[in-house]
């Protein structure tokens, strides 16, 4: 609510950022982000509101949650990683930057393939699509991989401008915001897990 | 700085040992089909621990570039 008007409030008057501190541009940017955040959050409540509409609690009794918590760890690991490389960047460590970027991409290329090559798979056995919880779990897993795999790509061109001495200590908005978005991605699959695989 | 990076560093150790505690105890909950609503609130909490310390959620409107230092 406090962010909320403090936006409003910014957007009816510009030099409120010449108290706060907070340049146009760097709010201009944080607000489309969070804006475009907060749409994307929408869809996927909708879609995990919509599992106990149509399934109740119901979950198959054969769902892989072991997988599923090992594929959250390594999420949750990237999250890590990535924060690490925002961290490094701020303080002007361009290698550490990349080292810890090109590990938050492969965490996310080994999520994507545990989600594609082995629970996908698995799932469709005694969950396939023609099923109610079929079509929810794999519209919902499918629209997730989806930014696993937008995120990946973004990481991969900012780690491609970082390698080509974009970013610095002042300015890298670019690094920061692709890692928000990760985090988002992070933060939507900790929704997802107990939804599909632990609640019921 | 230097400093200030170390302590990043360890705050980021911090909330990772905490949503590692937080999914396995989500995941023990979950095997032994319990609570939805504790379940629920399990996933908030991480929600809430992720958008606070890797999002800088609480910075948003406060400092300029740079919501990691």
């Amino acid at each position: 609510m406090i962010a909320a008007a403090t936006a409003v409030r910014q957007i009816a008057n510009p030099s409120t950022s010449l108290r706060t501190g907070l340049s146009y541009q760097t709010f201009n940017r944080r607000m489309g982000l969070w804006l475009f955040i907060f749409s994307e959050s929408m869809v996927f409540l909708a879609l995990l509101a919509s599992r106990f509409y149509m399934q109740g609690t119901f979950r198959p009794a054969e769902m892989n949650q072991g997988l599923g918590l090992i594929i959250t760890s390594i999420l949750l690991l990237s999250s890590f990683t990535a924060n690490r490389a925002e961290v490094a960047i701020a303080h002007g460590d361009r290698s550490s930057f990349l080292r810890l970027l090109t590990i938050t991409i492969v965490l996310g290329v080994v999520f994507l393939a545990g989600v594609v090559t082995i629970e996908w798979p698995e799932t469709l056995h005694y969950a396939p699509l023609s099923t109610g919880f079929g079509t929810l779990f794999f519209a919902i897993t499918g629209l997730h991989a989806f930014h696993v795999l937008t995120g990946v790509f973004i990481l991969a061109l900012v780690g491609l401008h970082g390698w080509r001495g974009r970013y610095t200590a002042q300015d890298h908005w670019g690094a920061e915001g692709s890692i928000i978005y990760w985090h988002f991605v992070d933060v939507v699959w900790v929704l997802v897990y107990p939804t599909l695989y632990l609640i019921g | 700085m230097q400093h200030n990076k170390a302590t990043l560093a360890q705050q980021g150790v911090n909330v990772l040992m905490g949503l590692a505690a937080l999914s396995w105890i989500e995941f023990l909950v979950g095997v032994n089909r319990g609570s939805p609503f504790l379940l629920t609130v399990v996933a908030v909490i991480k929600v809430i621990v992720i958008a606070t310390y890797f999002m800088h959620m609480g910075k948003l409107f406060k400092d300029e570039e740079g919501a990691a230092e």
